[in-house]
């Protein structure tokens, strides 16, 4: 039922979405990439894929790596974007896109590592993936102010989707300065409970995470767990004043039912 | 009788409805119809495309709050990725997200819409009483100035020295926990969402309603809308289960607000005047960060509780704006710049003293301002455009200026805008250097948390899709109610204007079932 023609308006499935970006986007792209055929001309960087790739090939995730490191900071206390993953959670991303889309983003990593274009556009020999991280960050930097709006565009989506997947991840975190999101029990709490009058949470009071642990607040969302480490500096304008009552600690229930 | 929720994922086999009213998209506009329509007895289905989640499942985490409750996993942006769009996706739509600021309809933009649009019937005294319910309801008030967070003491500190107004802002929460999670999902139920308020409300009267349920097309027949057929699909995911939700209704509301109901009216091929998706309005937002010497912590505390209305008539020729803070986790701080590498990393291991003051400018209302389009991609998905034109740039030039003073005058030790080459400011005598730098899409970032019209009302069918009553121009028993009927932007934030007009809209959608 689902291929029969009161379907026909949400398009053609992904081999026609496919076919149109070729057709509306890689126009533009080849321009800005001058010579899309040299794309193999010289081998990029060896990198180790992941074993299930969705959209990515290993060739196009192991550009993703390197635009990933030179994307996201490096050195400590930095973690490495690799030891986070953020190519392999970038293949995720992409698989949840408009095929359309994520095809755009496959075609700017081919068009980012050409060697030839590179060589033409950007003086720069070789493949992308193959230079060093600040010769890699300076073709990035050209990118984003190139005057080519395909290129700008292009910047954007790279550097949005390496940058996103890494700081989210709560490795992170202790490098941000930030001590995670507070835990209020939620997860074993009923699905709703009549609204009450509750502590303010206080982020002074919290504990950094845990690299790799979830963030560990007290369960009440109350001020007053034992700080873990470095905790930031208390406001000299104060914290938030507690006047109200603390709330209850939320009874643990069997996981309520999607019906309510 | 008591109705329920349904996730597809639960579902077996295809399924076939028959209701009084189809309700498409559970956000600001359909949650609050849907309850008045089972309230006043009729058969109600909901569809909604986003997942089912409740507070068990926000934990806090960015990465999965955006895969999970925002359109196209936080992604959306317009065309040319140069305006990034925060919108929400999931059972509450927007309001499960959002930043909970609620501002009645300025009656300065009543006016506007009944002298320039047309519109009758729209005014102060006759949205009262459904503002009073929904304040009612929601637990709409303000946010004590005492309780602010710093981002937030920040633009009060700052504009007021400067002599500005500002003032604290209205929210809908009971319980609130000040945890800054607004924006990943309530972790306490504090903020009153339509997933915590009219949803159960509506469900304990017989409300039906499917989640990861995504319409595909409006049925027709007879030049009247016969119903829907929607596809299953798996949570956080653009697979389809196999499953088929098929309704038919005597009425269909159209609720899935900006930028997707018109792209489903397009997708329908209901579009007879070609006026859909036209006239969209996002309320395009700037921002500039403040350093400060003491704790900022901008992902503690209500992530919006001050606002300022200083600078939202700068005549008629100029585009008015308003300020309010923003909340910065880590991830979403690290989306509000073009920087990379070390500078990256330097600006976001500065979070925890940094302040976000945003700008948020009022399009739609100056003559020629017809905001953006919306159309299709080839996957039937909707797609934005949008041009940043010479009075949005002249207001974004001034905004940068305004908010730089701002946090000069709240105390920051150093100001940065998000310019690709950002602008640093120490002191007053810097202010010059924003006069040099570039302004428009690409020189900087730009956001929207708010989207407006698209199926924008009306009395006259050639320059509107729906009229002042919802109902839609040419097919008798279909309606708009949601935040793409409005004429124009709102210079504040929209939700409560969606949940009041919504509120005033269930007379006419029930007198439509006949």
């Amino acid at each position: 039922m689902a291929d029969s023609p009161e379907y026909g308006a949400r398009g053609g499935g992904a081999g026609a979405s496919r076919r149109a970006v070729l057709k509306l986007g890689l126009g533009g792209l080849l321009v800005a990439g001058a010579a899309a055929g040299g794309l193999q001309a010289w081998p990029g960087a060896s990198v180790e894929p992941p074993l299930l790739l969705q959209v990515l090939s290993p060739r196009t995730h192991a550009i993703l790596v390197a635009v990933a490191e030179a994307v996201c900071p490096d050195g400590p206390p930095w973690p490495r974007p690799s030891a986070l993953g953020v190519a392999a959670k970038v293949d995720a991303v992409l698989a949840r896109m408009d095929p359309a889309d994520a095809d755009q983003i496959v075609v700017a990593l081919h068009l980012l590592e050409s060697a030839l274009a590179g060589a033409i556009l950007d003086q720069r020999v070789g493949p992308f993936s193959s230079r060093p991280l600040a010769l890699r960050r300076r073709s990035l930097e050209g990118w984003k102010i190139s005057a080519l709006p395909v290129r700008q565009t292009a910047f954007k989506a790279l550097r949005g989707l390496c940058a996103t997947a890494y700081f989210a991840d709560p490795r992170t975190f202790a490098a941000v300065g930030y001590p995670g999101p507070p835990d209020f029990g939620q997860a074993s709490a009923p699905d709703r409970q009549p609204a009450q009058d509750r502590a303010l949470w206080d982020p002074t009071a919290s504990p950094f995470s845990a690299p790799g642990a979830d963030a560990a607040a007290p369960p009440d969302g109350a001020s007053g767990g034992a700080s873990a480490g470095a905790a930031p500096p208390a406001s000299p304008l104060g914290s938030p004043p507690s006047s109200v009552a603390p709330v209850a600690p939320v009874a643990p229930t069997a996981p309520a039912q999607v019906s309510p | 009788m008591k109705g329920q929720i349904t996730e597809g994922r639960a579902l077996t086999a295809d399924v076939a409805e028959r209701c009084d009213v189809l309700v498409i998209g559970s956000g600001a506009g359909g949650a609050v119809l849907a309850a008045g329509l089972v309230e006043a007895g009729l058969d109600v289905v909901m569809l909604e495309a986003g997942p089912y989640q409740t507070r068990r499942s926000f934990q806090g985490d960015e990465g999965a709050a955006f895969v999970n409750l925002y359109q196209e996993q936080g992604a959306r942006a317009t065309a040319d990725l140069s305006i990034a769009v925060l919108q929400g996706r999931s059972v509450g739509g927007s309001t499960t997200v959002n930043w909970t600021t609620c501002f009645r309809t300025p009656p300065r933009v009543l006016r506007h819409w009944a002298e320039v649009h047309g519109i009758e019937g729209l005014d102060e005294e006759s949205l009262r009483p459904h503002f009073e319910a929904i304040e009612q309801r929601l637990g709409i008030a303000t946010w004590p100035e005492e309780r602010a967070n710093e981002n937030n003491r920040a633009l009060l500190r700052g504009a007021r020295a400067l002599g500005w107004e500002a003032s604290p802002l209205r929210r809908n929460v009971r319980g609130c926990a000040n945890s800054g999670l607004c924006g990943v999902g309530c972790p306490v139920d504090g903020k009153q969402g339509m997933h915590v308020t009219f949803l159960p409300d509506a469900v304990e009267g017989g409300l039906r309603l499917y989640s990861d349920v995504e319409v595909d097309t409006l049925t027709m027949r007879d030049g009247r809308v016969s119903g829907a057929v929607a596809r299953v699909r798996a949570p956080g995911s653009r697979a389809t289960m196999g499953r088929v939700v098929q309704v038919q209704a005597k009425v269909v509301a159209l609720c899935g607000g900006a930028i997707n109901s018109p792209a489903l009216l397009l997708r329908s091929g209901l579009n007879p005047n070609g006026r859909v998706g036209l006239r969209t309005f996002i309320h395009p937002v700037i921002g500039v960060a403040g350093v400060y010497d003491h704790l900022i912590a901008p992902y503690a505390g209500a992530p919006q509780s001050v606002g300022s209305h200083q600078f939202i008539d700068r005549g008629a020729d100029k585009m008015g704006f308003f300020l309010e803070a923003a909340p910065m986790q880590p991830m979403l701080a690290s989306t509000a710049t073009a920087m990379i590498g070390p500078q990256l990393g330097d600006f976001l291991a500065r979070l925890p003293n940094l302040s976000a003051l945003l700008s948020l400018h009022v399009d739609g209302l100056l003559p020629g301002d017809e905001g953006g389009v919306v159309s299709l991609k080839p996957s039937g998905d909707p797609k934005l455009d949008y041009p940043v034109r010479p009075a949005l740039i002249e207001a974004m030039a001034e905004s940068h200026k305004v908010l730089a003073k701002v946090h000069l005058a709240a105390g920051a030790r150093e100001v940065g805008t998000l310019h690709a080459q950002p602008v640093l400011l120490r002191a007053e005598a810097d202010l010059p250097l924003l006069d040099q730098a570039p302004y428009g899409a690409f020189q900087h970032a730009i956001f929207t948390a708010h989207q407006m019209g698209g199926c924008t009302m009306g009395p006259k069918p050639e320059n509107s899709v729906v009229r002042p009553d919802h109902r839609h121009h040419t097919v008798e028993n279909l309606f708009v109610v949601d935040g793409s009927a409005l004429p124009t932007a709102l210079g504040v934030n929209p939700s409560q204007t969606v949940y009041g007009l919504a509120h005033r809209a269930r007379a006419f959608v029930a007198a439509a079932v006949g």
